[in-house]
């Protein structure tokens, strides 16, 4: 969940409502789903960051941190977030953007269609910026790069002073040799050969060189003197760099997802055609596609309209409100009435609203409008045969039984390395080793799927050197098999393992756990029902492994295990252990 | 009885008639005047106290002069000074050669030196020479030590007790000891007492003549060789237990590898969701992709995506199968929800069902003190015609009352698959706070309608892991302690009952 650091008397000015406290302030933020994370100023971080006395540059006045939804990219400003809240409490109208008509031209040469084809433009034109509203121009833009653009890779945008740029505007892609300008803060020129290697250890930037390093050409904004604006998405240039003093912004996006162009583009006009003269204009752009000759005008700002019935709303919320109490409550979160009768109406959703995707989003806003606490609870009841999984009550009865023998139940990782359902157990074979393999575990804890469940029992003991010996300890749980019938290609095989360690070997310890396992179930030792018989597994000391069969099926082993495996998991004693799976033995598929 | 037994009898009986003979003794005077180590005397006091009211004690703080491990050598075999001056032959000896010959030779020379008993030639041609200057000696440390060591500190004088205890041959010590009176119960034999009625006195009819040693209550029992379930379990045995007495089925989870079709994009995720990125999720090497998908449904999963439909503008992007292929490690169990959904709808006529699971899920996560890579995550769903927030609010609220929290408020929030959605706070009595406790919501339409669900139907979830409530509960901080390999055996081996409700 995206934060944003607001500053509270900011918020409470553009909200009209200086009065307010903190914890009215929370209050009013959970209801409309958001979350007050902490209560700062500037020098508090920096403190925590420094973790010193800081000095007196550092501001007293007191921000909120706030948490926003996911999906609501209009919130992620000081601006956008008060012009919401201002709606919910004052059923203040939102702000409609008005389109002004193209005057610039941009054109999209068609090299850029194998990078980052889409490209979208608008200008804020008469604009002020105060220092902080300057400074939540920029915390946004950074807020859209890394939520709706993913980091920039889906999409991300420059702004620019327009009046240091000659239009039109071209945005085409160059071989790096052919390019050189001097980037954003930068003492002077940079050549597009060695600009990723310049940003590849910037702190900031780093995390986006990626981006261009396999494209042979680069993208790159230009006006119509070849003046460089940006070069997508990595850095703008100096020249057309914004400053408190710019008067006229001309915005560009460029993406991989026209979509997501759109919602971040809206988001940025929304937030800060506040600041234009008249407020909420902005002028749209002509963007020109080489190849198709088609023309068309961004931003899109024409708002979208949603017929929703009445009774729908009430039905999916369980309420009774009237038609008067729903029409509040959506204005209350920004939607427009236009028309309405008894039975439904139509809204007009804002532009920025880009989380509406549906009536059911439409439903939520109602809810939220209405307040949580006031929709009335019920449960409704049905009669319906409750059933849980035949293998889940198995698997309880042998845990059941296996802890009654004096067993202690651990819960390991299903997650494990290579080594210790392999090489550790002494299996060399590729039949014995074979496992469902992760491609990007951070460690080599885990590398694959356990395949058996001794390694995490084995593991457990040897990190509990204090306890008592002997020790015994056991775990039913699922083991993960390749199964190329199924549609993952995987199957959980649920097993049950236990071990027993100490002076003496414990061998018969464990043969007689199985003994009571199977008389628990009603199994009688016999030829082909249940048997056992001399075994092969390597992990065994040699001559001290047993197969165990159930219905001529080989269904587990159990032995003393090779010193060598005790070895491996730094275990100083004599240890015998059991392995059965569940499913056979309790006729479950 | 053992030897050492024995000896505490008859040593027990003499105390007993020393004590008829004088009615008082102190345990130290007692153990100076029989030349017996105190410890011993005392051991068999306490165990005549422990007979009932034989004797009567009365403990009493002293402090008595001890020698140190040098002075009971010293005591043995001579001082240092002394031990030097018997080593010098008639004729003298070279002074190394002297030091050599006697532990602590340099204390022992300088002493003897100081006290003229032994002179040095300087100039002697081998080196140093020592010889005798006295013809005979008088070890008065060695003397002082054997008084010590017999108890006869009062024949020392002041001046020689700091010179001893500066030369660290003695120390101060502050000793227990015990004045002993007759009890009312006095005698001057104990008969033996039995700890145990065995089974050979019962035969026997012996145990009719015995008397038995009383038993201490507060001492602790031998600890039984029990096994135990494991605590976690334990705990989801009781959340297993609420569902069913809300009349909820248990979902089959045991498919911990899921595809990325029925993880994320069944349920409405977008591909672009971060949640989908390697830093999240734990992506499969072998078997990398998934095949056999419902090509009919998967259609329709791909047109909501990419177009929108059922009423959606959808999210208008590239769907790709080879996204939805890939094979991951669930990381919730609602992708089996969207199975069992989806089975729901493949019926002939929709029946309106209640559904929970319980079992583990796996993030690419850091790892910390709170957050493993692998996970137990709980989620109960009901999937009925006209199922309203109202009905989800009531269950959740149902749901948290039988394990024992009231206190519930809900705060509106963002998932993917759900609309609306909301997070379940609850009020911690000790935090005195509002704290989240789980998640919940309203499948989307366009979740739902995909699969082919009645268009009135509404199936509502919430979801917790189990972890939280347990840690909670159990006062475990750190979850390394609960889950994998680093458990404490004694903590599963002493861990309580565990009742969510109380």
């Amino acid at each position: 969940m995206p934060t944003i650091l607001v500053d509270k008397q900011e918020l409470f000015t553009l909200l009209n409502n200086p009065s307010l406290n903190d914890s009215e302030m929370e209050e009013i933020l959970f209801s409309y789903g958001l979350e007050m994370d902490e209560v700062t100023s500037e020098r508090k971080i920096h403190e925590k960051e420094r973790g010193s006395l800081a000095t007196l540059d550092y501001s007293d006045d007191v921000l909120y941190r706030i948490e926003i939804p996911a999906n609501r990219y209009d919130l992620l400003s000081t601006e956008g977030l008060s012009i919401a809240l201002h709606s919910f409490l004052h059923l203040a109208p939102p702000p409609k953007l008005i389109p002004t008509p193209p005057k610039i031209d941009l054109y999209i040469d068609s090299a850029v269609d194998p990078i980052r084809p889409v490209c979208l433009a608008a200008i804020l034109r008469n604009i002020t910026f105060t220092k902080k509203s300057y400074d939540s121009f920029i915390s946004l833009q950074d807020k859209l790069h890394t939520n709706i653009c993913r980091h920039r890779r889906l999409a991300s945008m420059g702004t620019h002073d327009l009046d240091t740029l000659t239009p039109p505007f071209y945005y085409t892609a160059k071989h790096p040799q052919d390019i050189c300008f001097t980037p954003l803060n930068q003492p002077g020129d940079i050549k597009g050969t060695q600009i990723l290697a310049h940003y590849s250890n910037d702190p900031k930037l780093k995390k986006y060189t990626h981006l261009l390093a396999n494209h042979s050409k680069f993208p790159l904004f230009l006006d119509a003197n070849n003046t460089v604006l940006s070069l997508p998405p990595l850095i703008n240039s100096n020249h057309s760099k914004i400053t408190l003093k710019t008067r006229n912004v001309f915005i560009e996006i460029t993406a991989e997802n026209k979509n997501r162009a759109d919602i971040a583009l809206n988001a940025l006009v929304a937030n800060f055609s506040l600041y234009c003269d008249p407020a909420f204009t902005v002028e749209t752009v002509n963007i020109h596609r080489n190849i198709t000759h088609t023309v068309e005008t961004t931003p899109h700002l024409e708002p979208r309209r949603l017929t929703v019935e009445y009774e729908c709303i009430r039905k999916k919320i369980g309420i009774d409100a009237s038609a008067h109490a729903i029409n509040t409550c959506m204005q209350k979160m920004m939607l427009t009435i236009l028309s309405y009768n008894t039975t439904n109406c139509i809204v007009s959703i804002p532009p920025y609203r880009a989380d509406i995707l549906h009536a059911c989003d439409v439903v939520e806003d109602v809810a939220i409008g209405l307040g949580f606490d006031n929709i009335p609870k019920k449960t409704v009841s049905f009669y319906r045969e409750v059933k849980v999984p035949l293998m889940h009550a198995f698997a309880d009865v042998v845990r059941h039984t296996v802890a009654m023998c004096g067993y202690l139940e651990v819960l390991s990782f299903a997650l494990c390395s290579k080594d210790e359902c392999g090489a550790f157990l002494m299996r060399q074979q590729q039949e014995d080793t074979r496992a469902v393999a992760i491609s990007n575990s951070n460690t080599s804890e885990f590398e694959i799927l356990r395949t058996s469940l001794i390694p995490g029992l084995l593991k457990t003991i040897s990190f509990n050197r204090e306890f008592p010996l002997p020790v015994r300890v056991f775990e039913v749980g699922d083991v993960v098999l390749l199964d190329p019938s199924t549609d993952t290609g995987t199957r959980n095989d649920k097993r049950l393992a236990a071990v027993h360690t100490g002076h003496t070997s414990g061998f018969e310890e464990i043969h007689g756990l199985l003994d009571k396992l199977m008389q628990t179930l009603n199994v009688q030792k016999s030829p082909g029902a249940f048997d056992i018989r001399k075994g092969a597994e390597c992990m065994y000391f040699t001559g001290r492994g047993a197969d165990i069969y159930y219905n001529n099926e080989k269904v587990g082993s159990f032995g003393i295990l090779h010193p060598r495996v005790l070895e491996c998991f730094g275990l100083g004693f004599v240890a015998s252990v059991v392995e059965i799976r569940l499913a056979p033995l309790g006729h479950l598929g | 009885m053992t030897v050492c037994e024995e000896a505490m009898a008859e040593l027990s009986e003499k105390l007993l008639t020393i004590l008829s003979e004088r009615n008082e003794f102190d345990t130290l005077d007692l153990s100076i005047e029989l030349q017996f180590d105190h410890q011993r005397l005392v051991g068999a006091v306490k165990s005549l106290q422990s007979l009932g009211d034989v004797i009567t004690c009365e403990q009493r703080n002293s402090k008595q002069w001890e020698l140190t491990d040098e002075g009971k050598e010293i005591a043995e075999k001579g001082s240092h000074e002394a031990l030097i001056y018997e080593s010098i032959p008639l004729e003298g000896i070279n002074q190394n050669e002297l030091l050599g010959r006697v532990p602590n030779g340099k204390v022992g020379f300088s002493k003897a030196m100081s006290l003229g008993w032994i002179q040095i030639d300087k100039a002697a041609k081998d080196g140093p020479r020592v010889t005798k200057k006295v013809e005979a000696i008088e070890d008065g440390v060695k003397e002082i030590c054997q008084l010590v060591k017999n108890f006869q500190i009062d024949k020392i004088t002041d001046q020689q007790k700091n010179e001893c205890k500066k030369r660290k041959l003695i120390s101060e010590v502050k000793i227990v000891s015990y004045f002993v009176k007759k009890g009312t119960d006095f005698k001057t034999s104990v008969s033996k007492q039995e700890i145990e009625l065995t089974a050979d006195m019962i035969a026997s009819g012996s145990w009719k003549d015995k008397s038995f040693k009383p038993y201490n209550f507060n001492a602790l029992g031998l600890p039984p060789a029990s096994g135990h379930l494991h605590p976690l379990l334990k705990v989801r045995t009781q959340f297993r237990q609420i569902f069913l007495e809300m009349g909820f089925s248990e979902m089959p989870t045991n498919n911990y590898v899921e595809s990325s079709f029925w993880n994320f994009d069944a349920l409405f995720q977008p591909q672009q969701h971060p949640a989908r990125d390697a830093h999240d999720t734990f992506f499969i090497a072998e078997p990398e992709e998934a095949h056999e998908f419902p090509m009919d449904y998967l259609e329709k999963v791909k047109t909501v995506h990419s177009i929108g439909g059922y009423g959606s503008q959808g999210y208008k992007y590239d769907w790709k199968l080879k996204e939805a292929a890939k094979n991951i490690m669930r990381t919730h169990t609602t992708g089996v929800s969207a199975r069992m959904l989806y089975q729901l709808a493949q019926k002939e006529k929709f029946t309106p069902s209640k559904y929970f699971s319980i079992d583990r899920v796996f993030r690419n996560e850091t790892l910390d003190a709170t957050h493993l890579a692998e996970f137990h995550q709980i989620e109960g769903l009901v999937a009925d015609y006209g199922l309203t927030l109202g009905n989800l609010m009531g269950y959740i609220e149902q749901f948290f009352k039988k394990y024992g929290i009231k206190k519930l408020r809900f705060k509106p929030a963002y998932n993917p698959y759900t609309e609306p959605s909301m997070e379940i706070f609850s009020y911690h009595e000790g935090l005195k706070k509002w704290v989240e406790v789980g998640n919940s919501g309203v499948f989307r339409p366009e979740m739902l309608l995909p699969m082919g669900l009645p268009k009135n139907v509404s199936v509502i979830a919430w979801g917790l892991s189990l972890e939280r409530p347990t840690m909670i509960k159990y006062g475990i901080s750190n979850i390394r302690e609960l889950f994998g390999p680093k458990v404490n055996l004694q903590k599963i081996y002493d861990n309580p009952l565990c009742r969510l409700d109380k």
